[in-house]
């Protein structure tokens, strides 16, 4: 196939995937077909433990087996064994895919977060509008996760969570992005928002053993799509992006999290655009005060001072701007360094953050790169990328210092090659 | 385009690739076959053959564009004269000149004969020969390929080496900006010889440094081109944009980490810090080379500096009439709508605007009234500054008098959502609208309101209506007090000074029971003492010129009022008789600009954009109380409404926004002069970088829909 004809039927590919991401939860067809084992099936997002384990969800996007599942990958395990010499029998690295300790999700699972102190995480589930709250327990040496009623995990493949305490019945429909916050009396909030919804909905998340969530407040910022959400540790801000507005000024909206449900949801359209209409990613620099934006048409990464003026309002001083790749997809930030995945290009793309300029690019990750996080440990510094269309996780070095900077270390997972599907 | 292959796709590649190479291994390197424009990030014009007459003569020459695309790692040729992109060997895809990774930047030798093309994430200097529409060696050796070219490369294989950008290879530099003097010698057309060497400047915003390399032309037959990296030179801070005179003499530098521009000595590398408010990312000289115009960075503005003196240039505002002062600029900065990109100089055209009729005019330096402008000559602007911004528009500054331009110079303030507050209760502008001009109506109304271009009157006496400067902001909401003269203050004529207290025992009056209090003002209706129109100086306050006729009430008693004491002021002896006064409310007819309209919210009141004013005229209520009396407004009565001031920035602003503007050129395409002889540039195309599109329009026609889009 030539590249061209390749890359038609690619986009053919995504936007049928694209369309079918936008459809109602449909899915309930479960051909009783479990998901094999040790694999990822369209990976979405990850969080790393810092003790050394990667949490993956897999979407299950074709709904080919019978439930999505949230997937724990032993970082430092593959940390320990000889990369340069692949085992023969193991050539993907599956054998550090730890069903044991993983779960089940509904359909189309999505965002996966982990509290600061490492000791709760929290999954997004489109399908069934739900947040899955699970317990945390890892060490050197293992990790154990729990999210069932009788504190026991079943004994099946992949076992469903189960509980008020657990599973998170959310209000609006099509949950996207989680932020967890630990608040100073101890508790922690949950900022949830919404594909196919207007809303951001605000839950109180129990940080023991007895509390049960519940929903303390929802703001609405009367657009469709509420898409990521970042959160000023400096100022308390949270600005959110948007994916499917009405309108082609590339809004942003943000509030202040500090007033509760008082607050007012302010509204800033970044640019007039014919194609304008995709703010996608939304990342805090260090100082808690610049703001990277993640923008699609036009695609590129813009940076805002958001450091509040005598109204107390953030300034939206705009300080620079970088062009990156084609429909880019999601922004992370290690560091000084903001990484954007552009799951069209299967790029890559480090910005420095501070003087807001491309630093470098790797157009060949994998096949469809979509989240990225990070694991800092002895002399590696890894970037783990989930690679939605190929079913795998790449790891990559993202040591700035290093001449292999954006080489790709590792692969975990056999790829799957769908444009032969 | 570049994406991981899959197996049969690489296999596909590898297989094209060997092709090529069996059949061209030691050729020189072919334009490849991409797609269409990707991140495009600059554009240089040159005079070239068009792609159908490739040997063509001088005269046969078109204009082209060499455009950089920073995502495809190219350049693409297109032919503004024949407004195609030029073809490769398959006409369905454009030509492509592969430069390094991720070129960022471009500048052109003053032939024509080069471009050199800054690659961002390879970290030198590409150069093409825009002749052969090819990149060429830079070190005269062709056993030597680019470090960043895979030595399997057909351009590796055709020894094409490239100049770095720094001299140690490990650093990540990010070039911004180029810049190549154009030369100063020859005719009207500056061109640079061929015998000298030419210097490259380039800004390496990461590394805080400039590189300068020296090119030498090819001398004569089998001696080629060779680009070397000279020397460093440390400048500090983000090094942005470049702007170089024309004799190459001085650099202008734009930073996006300082407070100020760079203006370096390229002779002594002498560097002057000039202030330019805040960090900046483009710089540009105006065509006479005096000015600076710095586009910066964090702000919605273009600071201007005198490039001989090193000093901030005023916008000129002072030494012109006042009819097109912007709003929003203090005089030491031109402030636009939109976050500013980059601009380029149009000249030839002039450029319309809306007289007091609507009609067009030609702008002018003086943009007179029309009462002013019979039989005056005013200088017709043909110079324009275009500035590109974040929102896809380009604005025009006037470019002699280096400011911006209103488009609708003439055009007074409006009203608008005119609303009524009375005791609390808000009356919504339809209600107030439909009492206008009924028979019996229980609210006052703003009738009419003239614009005024003479405001000579507006301040005396303050009661003769409500008169706005609008302007302030280009769109303000306004709050009106109403005046409310106190009922029972206004029939006397038995008041008399006692100091600073005003006494009167006129009966039934009781200062108390008529509303008066602290904080209201007493008016003296009686004439002041003195000699004509010349006030005894009792009554002059100090400082000031007139009588003082106004005082604060500080206590009230039933039969008299304690006054504020004004300094310089004798009301005993200003007013020795009995007097006539009233006493009107506090803030009576009080004018308050707000900038969110909400009571309290108030800005500080001045002229900034004087193209009139406006008289309001306010109508008391024509329905009567109960009692058949005429209703009284209350003394907490306000009016608040938008004023809309009437600014409006010349832009072309095409109906289709296709992205974030970015580099612009403009070119005189047709070459013909007009009617008086001048030259006129036809067309500026502008790119937009992260949508992929190429935008033509043209300055004699400034139309929304009146361009042309290039993908």
């Amino acid at each position: 196939m030539s590249n061209l004809g390749y890359r038609a039927l690619r986009m053919h590919v995504i936007a049928c995937l694209a369309a079918a991401s936008m459809l109602p939860a449909c899915a309930e067809e479960r051909p009783g077909i479990p998901a094999p084992e040790h694999s990822l099936q369209f990976p979405v997002g990850i969080a790393v433990h810092p003790a050394g384990y990667a949490l993956v969800t897999c979407s299950n996007f074709d709904l080919r087996y019978e439930r999505a599942s949230l997937r724990v990958i032993d970082l430092a395990g593959i940390q320990a064994s000889d990369l340069s010499q692949p085992d023969p029998d193991d050539p993907y690295l599956e054998r550090f895919i730890l069903d044991e300790v993983s779960v089940g999700l509904d359909n189309f699972g999505a965002a996966v977060v982990l509290s600061s102190d490492g000791t709760q995480a929290a999954v997004s589930v489109r399908e069934t509008n739900q947040i899955i709250l699970l317990d945390v327990d890892a060490g050197p040496d293992s990790i154990e996760l729990n999210c069932w009623t009788s504190e026991r995990r079943p004994d099946e493949p992949f076992p469903m969570c189960d509980g008020a305490r657990y599973v998170m019945e959310l209000e609006a429909d099509d949950p996207f992005d989680i932020q967890l916050v630990d608040h100073e009396d101890g508790s922690r909030s949950a900022y949830v928002t919404f594909l196919r919804g207007t809303a951001v909905e605000v839950w109180d998340v129990p940080v023991d053993e007895e509390g049960l969530p519940g929903l303390k407040y929802e703001l609405d910022t009367e657009v469709l799509g509420t898409n990521d959400i970042a959160i000023s540790p400096t100022t308390g801000m949270a600005f959110v992006t948007s994916r499917f507005p009405d309108l082609q000024t590339n809004p942003i909206f943000y509030f202040d999290t500090q007033l509760g449900s008082d607050a007012e949801v302010h509204e800033v359209n970044l640019f007039q655009d014919l194609l304008g209409n995709e703010t996608r990613g939304a990342e805090f620099a260090a100082d808690g005060l610049t703001l990277a934006l993640l923008i699609r048409d036009p695609d590129m990464l813009i940076f805002m001072d958001t450091q509040p003026g005598d109204d107390g309002r953030p300034s939206q001083r705009f300080l620079g701007e970088v062009v990156v790749g084609n429909q880019p997809s999601l922004l992370r930030r290690k560091g000084e360094i903001f990484f954007v995945t552009c799951a069209q290009d299967d790029a890559i793309y480090a910005i420095d953050g501070v003087k807001h300029r491309l630093i470098s690019a790797r157009e060949d990750i994998c096949k469809g790169p979509y989240d990225i996080a990070f694991w800092d440990h002895d002399d590696v510094q890894w970037g783990l990328v989930t690679c939605f269309e190929e079913d795998t996780l790449a790891i990559v070095d993202v040591d700035p210092s290093s001449a292999g900077f954006l080489d790709v270390v590792a692969r975990v997972g056999e790829p799957v090659d769908r444009s032969l599907e | 385009m570049r994406a991981a292959g899959s197996t049969s796709r690489w296999q596909a590649c590898m297989l094209a690739a060997a092709c090529w190479l069996a059949c061209f291994a030691c050729d020189e390197p072919k334009p490849a076959l991409t797609g269409r424009l990707y991140a495009p990030v600059d554009l240089e014009v040159f005079k070239g053959c068009p792609q159908h007459l490739p040997e063509c003569a001088e005269e046969e020459k078109h204009f082209l564009l060499a455009v950089v695309s920073s995502q495809s790692d190219d350049v693409r040729i297109f032919d503004a004269e024949k407004r195609a992109f030029f073809s490769s060997v398959n006409p369905f895809f454009p030509l492509s000149v592969p430069v390094g990774r991720y070129p960022s930047c471009a500048g052109m030798d003053p032939t024509g004969e080069f471009l050199f093309v800054a690659n961002g994430l390879s970290g030198d200097l590409s150069l093409v020969d825009l002749d052969r529409l090819v990149e060429v060696d830079c070190d005269r050796d062709t056993t030597t390929c680019a470090s960043s070219l895979h030595p399997d490369n057909e351009r590796c294989r055709a020894g094409v080496s490239r100049a770095p950008l720094s001299f140690d290879d490990e650093s990540v530099l990010a070039p911004e900006s180029i810049a190549v003097p154009r030369g100063v010698e020859g005719g009207e057309e500056p061109s640079w010889s061929r015998d000298k060497m030419l210097p490259v400047w380039v800004s390496l915003s990461l590394s805080g440094q400039l590189a300068r390399l020296e090119f030498t032309y090819p001398l004569g037959e089998g001696i080629p081109q060779r680009l070397d990296l000279a020397e460093i030179v440390d400048v500090g801070g983000v090094p942005s944009g470049l702007a170089i005179t024309h004799d190459g003499a001085t650099l202008v530098m734009a930073d996006e980490a300082s407070d100020s521009i760079a203006v370096l000595d390229t002779l002594s590398l002498s560097l002057d810090r000039v202030d330019a408010g805040g960090p900046t990312r483009r710089v540009f000289l105006t065509p006479d080379e005096q000015i600076v115009y710095a586009v910066r960075l964090d702000s919605p503005e273009i600071r201007l500096v005198d490039l001989q003196s090193r000093a901030p240039v005023p916008t000129g505002y002072e030494a012109l009439p006042d009819t097109a002062r912007n709003p929003d600029e203090d005089g030491s900065s031109l402030m636009l709508p939109g976050i500013p990109r980059s601009i380029t100089f149009v000249e030839g055209h002039s450029l319309s605007v809306l007289d007091e009729g609507s009609e067009s005019i030609d702008y002018t330096t003086e943009l007179l009234p029309e009462e002013e402008r019979e039989g005056v000559d005013q200088e017709v602007i043909r110079l324009f500054a275009y500035v590109s911004d974040m929102d896809g528009n380009v604005y025009l500054l006037d470019a002699v008098n280096h400011r911006t331009v209103d488009s609708q110079p003439f055009y007074g303030p409006a009203l608008g959502e005119i609303g009524y507050v009375q005791r609390g209760e808000v009356i919504q502008p339809e209600e107030l609208a439909s009492c206008i001009g009924a028979e019996s109506c229980p609210y006052p109304q703003i009738e009419d309101f003239d614009r005024v271009y003479d405001g000579v009157d507006e301040l005396d006496p303050i009661y003769h209506g409500v008169w706005l400067y609008p302007g302030y902001t280009r769109s303000e909401s306004w709050i009106i007090t109403w005046e409310g003269v106190l009922p029972g203050t206004d029939q006397s004529s038995s008041g008399r000074f006692d100091g600073w207290t005003l006494e009167d025992e006129r009966y039934g009056l009781d200062y108390g029971a008529a509303g008066v209090q602290a904080g209201d003002y007493l008016q003296v209706l009686s004439p002041p003492a003195g000699v004509g129109e010349v006030p005894d100086p009792a009554c002059v306050a100090d400082g000031k010129e007139d009588a003082q006729t106004y005082f604060r009430v500080e206590s009230v008693d039933e039969k008299s009022l304690r006054l504020v004491e004004v300094s310089g002021v004798d009301p005993g002896r200003c007013w020795p008789e009995a007097i006539r006064y009233q006493v009107r409310v506090r803030e009576s007819w009080m004018v308050v600009g707000t900038e969110s309209g909400v009571m309290g919210d108030r800005i500080e009141m001045g002229v900034r954009y004087d193209n009139g004013m406006i008289a309001l005229t306010i109508l008391a209520p024509t329905s009567l109380d109960e009692n058949e009396d005429p209703i009284r407004v209350p003394r907490d009565a306000a009016f608040g409404f938008n004023a809309d001031s009437g600014f409006v920035h010349a832009r072309f602003a095409p109906s289709i926004r296709a992205g974030v503007a970015g580099e612009l050129v403009s070119i005189d395409i047709d070459g013909e002069e007009d009617d008086e002889g001048r030259l006129a540039d036809d067309s500026v195309f502008l790119l937009f970088e992260s949508s992929n599109a190429l935008m033509e329009f043209f300055p004699g026609s400034f139309e929304s829909t009146n361009y042309l889009l290039y993908q």
